[in-house]
């Protein structure tokens, strides 16, 4: 539908940010697997255990600072959206939830890390595997719970309606646990973190671009520059909260399946 | 230390059940009368289809929500 | 379209639908605002009434997202 980026070419005027811009080359040649989210993601895997084993090392009743980030982050993921969703049986999920926050509140995060500047959620394989584990577990904890066939009895026909209208509801039902779900999931965190990514393109290189131009122009870049890091500001506030949303609705969806009745 | 239910309100749950209910409705329904449209060379179904997807959708969200 | 002979004026391409979506989507984001406004308001106000208010305030939100969402799939399909 917008193609104006294939037609464009590189060689003067202002080429606006686009979707090729998330297409980093492979930095080792050939190696289609070397690329800068792959490596991200494996940084990030490092960084949190480092912090986490660092946290915890040196577990004292007074802790220290350190100890305190720690386990401030691990209180708030089992007490506000493990307890506070799931219930009595929350102690088990709270692993899951713990790594799928650290994790995407990470990746995300190094959208606005100087040097780093590449929000890794923002290729959407990423975000579909994360979507896809949530919607396995949620579904085999329903299954194992309640049995195969007493879980999408209760998915598909809602109690207390007229017979000629689970034509209409059923399908509904069923496109919202098995498609809508995981879609929006991960369509969601998608969305944001490349639509955050391109808005700080488009200021940062537009100002870059406003400052080669002539005097007049050379005196407005700033305030481009200026709206890029009120942006950057704000771009750290819906990573967090990004992250925060996903694993909410990761406990949202396995509390459902682990209540007995709607 | 464990509680046995879980204690926030069902605002935000709520709010995204709502959101996707009202997708699926559009998508099914629509979906389906998108096809209808394609195989017999009509217009009117994909209409027809994504009004009756948004109807049960709405439908359903009474359901859930509506009646107490 | 192509760059014009001062190479000026970039090329646009694309579709006025989604233009036509933005511009639909500011009525729906007006009233989900006022009537989660209200809703709030009245539970600050009479924290009892929660109840009674959820579910108008459930059903209002899902009319005004019917728009919303209408607008998006008429702007993808039409």
């Amino acid at each position: 539908m917008l193609s104006y980026a294939a037609e464009v070419g590189k060689d003067e005027g202002f080429n606006p940010p686009d979707a090729g811009d998330f297409n980093l080359p492979p930095f080792i040649e050939g190696n289609e697997f070397a690329t800068k989210p792959i490596l991200l993601v494996f940084l990030s895997v490092i960084l949190i255990s480092i912090f986490f084993i660092l946290a915890s090392r040196k577990a004292a009743l007074v802790p220290s600072k350190l100890q305190f980030a720690g386990e401030s982050v691990y209180s708030f993921v089992r007490n506000d959206l493990g307890r506070e969703v799931i219930g009595h049986e929350f102690m088990r999920f709270v692993p899951y939830l713990f790594t799928l926050f650290t994790f995407i509140l990470v990746n995300n995060l190094f959208g606005i890390i100087p040097l780093i500047q590449f929000p890794t959620m923002s290729r959407i394989s990423f975000p579909y595997v994360l979507a896809a584990f949530t919607f396995f577990i949620f579904h085999y904890v329903g299954i194992r719970k309640q049995g195969f066939l007493k879980y999408m009895k209760e998915i598909m026909f809602l109690p207390g309606i007229p017979k000629p209208a689970y034509i209409l509801i059923t399908p509904l039902e069923l496109a919202t646990y098995f498609l809508v779900r995981p879609m929006t999931l991960s369509l969601r965190l998608f969305a944001n973190m490349f639509a955050g990514h391109l808005l700080l393109l488009v200021f940062i290189l537009g100002g870059e671009h406003l400052l080669q131009g002539v005097i007049g122009l050379k005196l407005i870049s700033p305030f481009a520059f200026a709206i890029g890091i009120a942006l950057t500001f704000f771009e750290f506030m819906v990573q967090c909260l990004q992250a925060y949303i996903f694993t909410l609705l990761t406990a949202l969806y396995i509390a459902g399946a682990l209540a007995d009745e709607h | 230390m464990s509680s046995n239910e879980p204690k926030r309100p069902s605002e935000d749950n709520a709010f995204w059940t709502i959101f996707g209910y009202m997708l699926s409705g559009l998508l099914i329904w629509g979906g389906i009368g998108w096809g209808l449209d394609q195989w017999l060379n009509t217009g009117f179904f994909l209409l027809s289809g994504l009004l009756l997807g948004m109807g049960s959708a709405l439908y359903l969200v009474w359901l859930r929500f509506g009646r107490k | 379209m192509k760059d014009n002979e001062e190479g000026k004026v970039r090329n646009m391409e694309g579709t006025l639908n989604l233009v036509g979506f933005g511009l639909a989507a500011i009525g729906p984001g007006i009233a989900t605002g006022l009537i989660f406004a209200a809703y709030i308001n009245g539970v600050a106000r009479q924290p009892e009434a929660r109840s009674v208010l959820q579910p108008i305030a459930f059903l209002g939100f899902a009319l005004a997202e019917a728009l919303a969402l209408f607008g998006l799939v008429l702007a993808f399909v039409l």
